[in-house]
């Protein structure tokens, strides 16, 4: 039995700050895929995306009193995961480590019969991670996790606008780093993004 | 539209467009080669992205949160140490120590003035159910909380004598304080493991809470020094009650 499934987030809140801790397990089970395939798709990594996960998560439990319902809690869960990401890429660039490759392989749920799909994925995660970060996330909330550009904006605390043009540019420099050309455009190392 | 309009070619590339919006855009994008070839590249890696499925989530990922996440985590705000832990013998016997007044003055005497000077003596009913708080300037290193551990694990405890004493309202924001930190710091605080002991000290010089908690089943008491910027901990010791005669 599923604990409180129609229930609203908010809901589940207000019970968990009234004391009952079940109502957190049900929010951790209602998001954590959610949580984890961002942390995954910003990293690049399971290792990273799983501690980054697990940091979003224990932060909710001493952040969650703060919770004003300003905006909706996942949103507002999005927001603290997409920090624990910058934190987690903060820390790479600080202690530069020999990179795993992309696990995208075998571990991946086949998307279709075709198998050359896994491949796929694994060139555009690997491409993904070649996206600067600030268009990295912004590209991803909208077209991985299928987000609207105001929750986006909420998100990453910045206007609607800058959203708008961020996707654009992370978009632009997937296609870049996929090696992908623009029509006309001759073989060889890609053009800068203003080009 | 002078400039190169990435908003809404943003809008285009994902046809999230339509009607006079649209047909302005793609007239720009007609006469402008940087722009078209932009579109073009967004359309294609829209395509891309549209080959990553969701991952699987690895088990026991909510884990650490949800051991953080206990019920009695707001009764232990509320209470300092959970109203649970009072009908433990063991615990009512270390408190009856703690708040008469022991020889532990000596041992725990701070080397500096106390943070807040207030004696109000605890009402005997809050007492119980609360750690034992206490500010001090005192620099602790491994072998002060090795010895304040034994002397908590023996029932001889600290005492938390009035004039190092926090002013009752502010013992459960300290208390809270430093659960908090200590939960943070990945220290597992609930109604079998309860906080009996908190003292805002140092710890080799950076500023920390030195909190014991006591399981309440075995008798053994961990006490941890965790800095109070940043949670981290610096140091912890362990102690079991004396066996027999």
């Amino acid at each position: 039995m599923r604990n409180g499934a129609d229930e609203r987030d908010e809901e589940l809140v207000r019970r968990y700050l009234g004391g009952d801790a079940t109502a957190f397990a049900e929010l951790v089970r209602r998001h954590e895929t959610r949580v984890y395939n961002l942390c995954f798709r910003l990293l690049g990594n399971r290792e990273d995306a799983r501690d980054a996960a697990q940091d979003t998560f224990l932060s909710l439990v001493r952040k969650l009193k703060g919770f004003r319902g300003e905006a909706a809690f996942s949103t507002w869960l999005y927001r603290v995961t997409a920090n624990a990401c910058h934190d987690a890429l903060r820390r790479r660039r600080r202690q530069p480590r020999t990179l795993e490759l992309v696990q995208e392989g075998p571990a991946e749920p086949a998307a279709d019969d075709d198998p050359s799909r896994a491949g796929d994925a694994a060139d555009v995660q690997r491409a993904l991670l070649q996206v600067p970060e600030e268009f990295r996330a912004a590209v991803v909330l909208h077209d991985v996790q299928d987000l609207e550009y105001a929750e986006i904006a909420t998100i990453l605390g910045i206007p609607v606008g800058t959203v708008k043009s961020r996707i654009h540019r992370g978009r632009v420099a997937l296609a870049r780093a996929l090696g992908l050309r623009e029509p006309g455009e001759p073989p060889g190392p890609s053009k800068g993004a203003d080009g | 539209m002078n400039e190169h309009p990435d908003e809404l070619l943003a809008d285009l590339a994902g046809d999230a467009m339509s009607g006079a919006d649209r047909r302005a855009v793609e007239a720009h994008v007609a006469g402008c080669a940087r722009c078209r070839g932009e579109l073009a590249l967004a359309r294609g890696a829209r395509a891309a992205l549209a080959s990553l499925t969701e991952v699987p989530v690895p088990a026991g990922l909510g884990t650490p949160a949800l051991q953080r996440a206990r019920p009695d985590r707001r009764l232990a705000r509320v209470l300092g140490w959970a109203a649970a832990a009072t009908t433990v013998a063991a615990a009512a016997t270390i408190f009856a120590v703690l708040f008469t007044g022991g020889g532990w003055q000596a041992a725990l005497s701070p080397a500096s003035q106390p943070e807040a000077a207030s004696p109000a003596a605890p009402e005997a009913g809050q007492t119980a159910r609360s750690p034992a708080l206490l500010s001090s300037g005192r620099d602790y290193g491994e072998a002060e909380l090795t010895a304040l551990a034994e002397r908590i694990a023996s029932g001889r405890t600290a005492t938390a004598a009035s004039p190092e004493q926090f002013a009752d309202s502010k013992r459960a924001a300290v208390t809270n304080s430093a659960t908090d930190c200590l939960r943070a710091a990945g220290v597992s605080v609930t109604s079998t493991d309860g906080l009996v002991y908190v003292e805002e000290a140092r710890f080799h010089g950076r500023q920390a809470y030195i909190a014991a908690l006591l399981n309440e089943a075995t008798g053994e008491v961990e006490v941890t020094a965790v800095s109070r910027a940043g949670c981290a901990i610096l140091g912890t010791a362990r102690a079991s009650p004396p066996q027999g005669p």
